[in-house]
C-alpha cells in the first residue's frame, strides 16, 4: 500500500507551508483584529495558481489533483483560517461546479476569471430560513423569455461582499421542492444584487459574510448551471466537494493551535519542570496529534477518491465530520495548555477556538454529515 | 497516493475472511464460552495465517505489514479470541525471521508458521513490571555454555498452549534496557510449569497464564540477536505488534458496527415514527467514523514498517486510536441494540468485553501517550 505523496503533490505540500509561513503567519492575528479582508494575501494565492486549485490550466486554473487541493487548503488555514476559507469557497464552492457542470461556454468565460483569480465568486444556497433543510429555500427563478427573474434573499454567503460572480441556488419551479430547483452563475456586473446585512462573527473575522438581495435580478438562460431542476443535485455534488476543503481548513487551524501550544509547553514551567514534561500535559499533547493526524488521513482518503473518479460523499462527509469536531477539540486542548495566557489575545490560542467552531456548522453542519454517514453505513451492512 | 491494499494484499485480506467465515465462525460461540479451539490454529496454519510475513519456505505468507493488519481485522470481527492468539504467534515468528539464526529458523519457524507448535507465546511481563519493561526482575545466569533462567511472567497469551516462547530476561541485572535478553525457551523446557490461568473479562477463548521459570537451562544459542538486545527486539515487536492489535480492535468493532446496524433495523420495524431512532442513526455515524479514523492510522503506521520508516510514534499513535475507537464503537453498540446487547452471548455484548483488553495489552493507552509525547518533545526542541 502506497501512502507517500507525489513529487508535484510534495512542491504544492512545501510551497504552500512556506507561503504560510512567511506571509500569512505574521498577519493573521491583524487581520482578525481589523476583520478586514485580506486583498493582498488573496492575490498573492492567486499568483500561486490556488484560486483555482483543480482546474485544467485550459481554463486558467492550476491543474493539480484534488489531493494537492486538500494539502494546500491545510497549510494556507494553517497560516490564516480567514484566508483559507475565502479560497476553499472559489475552489470548491464557484470553480468545482462550474467545471463540472458548466457548458463550454461557461466555463471559458467564467473559470477564466475565476481560477487566475481576475473575478473572485461566492455560493449562494443558504437562507434566513433554510440552511441544512435546503430544498426548504424560498428564493425563486422565474423564466420570463431568455431570462429568468430572480427574487429572495440568501444568508450566511462567504465572499458576499467581494464576490462578483455567484453560484445561486433557487427555486424555478417552485411548486416543486428538490425538483423544482436549479442553479445559475449569476454575473454581478450584468445581472445586479444588492448586499444585505455584513456579519459580525465569532471567528474567520477577515472574510466577508453578507446576506444577498435578489429583487427582480435577471439573469440569462444561458447562464443557467446545468440543466433546469438540476439545481440540487448541482447543490449537493459542490458541497460533497467542499466538505474536503473545509476539514482540510478544520485541520490547517487544529495544527496551528497544537504546534503553539507543544512549543509553549516547552518553555512555560510548573513544579521544577516544563509542563510538556507533565503527564496530564503530555496526555493533552498526545491525543492532539493524534487527532490531528487522522483527521489528515481521512481528509486525504476522501480527496484520492475524488481524483480517482469515485464516489466519495461518504468519505467527505467522514472527513468533514471528524476534522471540525476534531478541530474543535484540538483547540479547546490548546487554549488549556496555555492557561490563563490562552484566553488573552497575547496568545493566539482563542482566536484559533474561535476559527474552528464554525467549521462544525457550514457547508453541512455535523449533523447533516452524520445522517450522510448514517445511510452509508446502513446501506453497508444491510444483511 | 493509493489507499488500495496491492493485489497481493487484497489476496491475504482474502483468505483471511475465507478462514474466519470458515474456520472461526462455525466455532465462535464455543470459543466465546471459553474453549480453547486447539484444531482451529492448524486449519490457520495450514493456510499459512500463523506465519503471514513470514517466509513462504517456512510455510508463511511472506505478506506486508498491511497485509498482516488486513488479515487480522477478518479474523477479530468473528472471533477476537482466536484473533489475538493468531496475533501472538505471528509476532514471535516474525521475530525469529528477522532476528533469528538459519539455525533457530530451521527449528521453530516452519512449526510456527504450519501450525504444528499451535501456538507462539511472547513472555515480557511480570508481576511487577509491565508497561515499565526495563524493571523486569526474571533471570538468565550463564552457566558454561548455558544460561540459568529464574523468574515469574504474568499475563502470557498461551503460555500453556504454546510449542514456543520468546522469553525476556536479564542477564545483566545492573543494567536497565541493556540489560535484557531475549531466549527461545521450548515449551517443554525442564523447571518451566504453568501457574495461574486467568479467568477474564473478554478473549474467553484465549489463553492467559502465569508462568514460573525454576532453573530453567537452555543454551546459549537460544538467545535471539545477541546478549542485551532483548529490549531492542521488544520494541521492535511491539510496533508490528501495535498495529496489529490496533486491527484486532477495529475488527471487533466492525463485528460491533455490523451487529447495531442489524439491531437498530430490527428496532425500526416496531418503532412509530422514522424520526425518534435519528439519535440511534447517529450513533452508527460516530461509530463509522471512528472506524474508518483508527483504521486509516494502522494502514498508516503499518504501510510505513513495510517503506522500512522509522515508525515509533505512528504506532503507538495507530494504537491508542484504533483500541480507544473500538471501545467507544462497542459502547455505543450496546446503546444501539438495547437490553439485548447486555447479553453475554449477544454480539454486541461479546465485543465489549472482548475489546476492553486492547487498551492494555502490547502497551496501555497511557503507555502510548507517552511514547507520542516524547517524540513531540524531541520535535521541538
Amino acid at each position: 500500500m502506497d501512502l507517500a505523496l507525489n513529487d508535484i503533490q510534495q512542491a504544492v505540500l512545501e510551497e504552500a507551508r512556506r507561503f504560510a509561513d512567511k506571509e500569512l503567519l505574521p498577519r493573521a492575528a491583524e487581520i482578525d483584529k481589523t476583520g478586514i479582508f485580506p486583498r493582498k494575501e488573496v492575490d498573492k494565492l492567486a499568483e500561486l495558481g490556488f484560486l483555482g486549485m483543480a482546474v485544467p490550466e485550459q481554463y486558467g486554473g492550476a491543474g493539480f489533483d484534488n489531493l494537492s487541493y486538500a494539502i494546500a487548503m491545510e497549510e494556507i488555514s494553517r497560516g490564516c483560517a480567514s484566508t483559507g476559507v475565502i479560497m476553499s469557497v472559489n475552489n470548491s464552492l464557484v470553480c468545482d461546479p462550474i467545471k463540472k457542470f458548466g457548458n463550454e461556454e461557461q466555463k471559458k468565460k467564467y473559470l477564466r476569471a475565476l481560477a487566475p483569480g481576475q473575478r473572485l465568486g461566492c455560493f449562494a444556497l443558504s437562507e434566513p430560513g433554510s440552511g441544512s433543510d435546503a430544498a426548504g429555500m424560498r428564493t425563486t427563478a422565474i423564466r420570463d423569455g431568455d431570462h429568468y427573474v430572480i427574487n429572495g434573499t440568501k444568508n450566511w454567503i462567504t465572499n458576499g461582499k467581494e464576490a462578483d460572480v455567484c453560484v445561486l441556488i433557487a427555486h424555478s419551479d417552485p411548486s416543486e421542492r428538490h425538483r423544482g430547483i436549479s442553479a445559475f452563475i449569476v454575473d454581478r456586473e450584468q445581472s445586479p444584487y444588492g448586499i444585505g446585512k455584513v456579519e459580525d462573527k465569532l471567528g474567520i473575522k477577515g472574510s466577508s459574510t453578507t446576506s444577498l438581495v435578489f429583487e427582480d435580478t435577471r439573469v440569462p438562460v444561458a447562464n443557467r448551471l446545468g440543466e433546469e431542476g438540476e439545481g440540487f443535485k448541482v447543490a449537493m455534488a459542490t458541497l460533497d466537494g467542499g466538505r474536503i476543503g473545509i476539514a482540510a481548513q478544520a485541520l490547517g487551524i487544529a495544527r496551528i493551535a497544537f504546534e503553539e501550544a507543544l512549543a509553549y509547553s516547552r518553555e512555560r514551567k510548573a513544579f521544577g519542570k516544563y509542563i510538556g514534561d507533565l503527564g496530564a500535559i503530555q496526555e493533552m499533547l498526545a491525543d492532539m496529534a493524534t487527532d490531528i493526524d487522522a483527521a489528515r488521513l481521512l481528509i486525504w482518503k476522501a480527496a484520492v477518491a475524488k481524483d480517482k473518479g469515485e464516489r466519495y460523499g461518504n468519505l467527505s462527509a467522514m472527513a468533514k465530520l471528524y476534522a471540525s469536531e476534531m478541530s474543535a477539540r484540538v483547540c479547546h486542548k490548546a487554549l488549556q495548555v496555555h492557561g490563563g495566557y490562552g484566553y488573552v489575545k497575547e496568545y493566539n490560542a482563542e482566536r484559533h477556538v474561535r476559527d474552528a467552531r464554525i467549521t462544525e456548522i457550514y457547508e453541512g453542519t455535523s449533523e447533516i454529515q452524520r445522517l450522510v454517514v448514517a445511510r452509508a453505513v446502513q446501506k453497508a451492512y444491510a444483511a | 497516493m493509493l489507499f488500495d491494499p496491492s493485489p497481493r494484499e487484497a489476496e491475504i485480506q482474502a483468505l483471511a475472511r475465507a478462514a474466519a467465515a470458515e474456520v472461526l465462525a462455525p466455532r465462535a460461540d464455543e470459543v466465546n464460552a471459553g474453549a480453547f479451539p486447539t484444531e482451529t490454529f492448524k486449519a490457520l496454519g495450514a493456510r499459512g495465517l500463523l506465519g503471514i510475513k513470514s517466509p513462504a519456505a517456512f510455510g508463511g505468507l511472506d505478506g506486508t505489514d498491511v497485509a498482516y493488519c488486513l488479515a487480522i481485522r477478518e479474523l477479530a470481527r468473528v472471533c477476537a479470541s482466536t484473533a489475538v492468539t493468531v496475533a501472538v504467534t505471528n509476532m514471535v515468528g516474525d521475530m525469529i525471521a528477522r532476528f533469528g539464526t538459519e539455525a533457530q529458523q530451521q527449528a521453530h519457524l516452519g512449526k510456527l508458521c504450519r501450525g504444528e507448535y499451535t501456538a507462539g507465546s511472547f513472555a515480557l511481563s511480570e508481576p511487577q513490571a509491565g508497561s515499565d519493561a526495563a524493571s523486569l526482575s526474571t533471570t538468565a545466569v550463564r552457566d558454561g555454555d548455558d544460561f540459568v533462567l529464574n523468574g515469574t511472567k504474568m499475563w502470557i497469551t498461551s503460555g500453556d498452549v504454546c510449542g514456543v516462547l520468546l522469553l525476556m530476561a536479564k542477564t545483566d541485572p545492573d543494567a536497565k534496557h541493556k540489560g535484557i535478553t531475549a531466549f527461545l525457551v521450548d515449551a517443554g523446557a525442564a523447571g518451566l510449569s504453568v501457574g495461574r490461568h486467568e479467568d477474564k473479562t473478554g478473549l474467553r477463548g484465549s489463553s492467559t497464564v502465569s508462568l514460573r521459570l525454576e532453573d530453567v537451562r537452555v543454551p546459549a544459542s537460544a538467545i535471539l540477536a545477541g546478549e542485551g538486545r532483548g529490549f531492542e527486539i521488544a520494541m521492535t515487536a511491539l510496533d508490528g505488534g501495535r498495529c496489529g492489535i490496533g486491527a484486532q480492535a477495529l475488527g471487533m468493532a466492525e463485528g460491533a458496527l455490523a451487529a447495531a446496524t442489524a439491531a437498530l433495523g430490527e428496532r425500526r420495524k416496531h418503532a412509530k415514527a422514522d424520526n425518534t431512532l435519528q439519535h440511534l442513526e447517529f450513533k452508527l455515524a460516530d461509530m463509522a467514523v471512528a472506524l474508518e479514523a483508527g483504521w486509516l492510522m494502522v494502514l498508516r503506521a503499518a504501510a510505513m514498517r513495510d517503506a522500512g520508516l522509522p515508525m515509533t510514534r505512528e504506532a503507538a499513535m495507530a494504537k491508542l486510536k484504533a483500541t480507544e475507537a473500538a471501545s467507544q464503537i462497542c459502547t455505543l453498540a450496546v446503546e444501539v441494540a438495547g437490553p439485548a446487547g447486555l447479553m453475554d452471548d449477544s454480539a454486541a455484548g461479546r465485543r465489549l468485553r472482548d475489546v476492553r483488553v486492547t487498551r492494555i495489552y502490547e502497551g496501555t493507552s497511557q503507555v502510548q501517550r507517552i511514547v507520542i509525547a516524547r517524540s513531540l518533545a524531541q520535535s521541538v526542541s
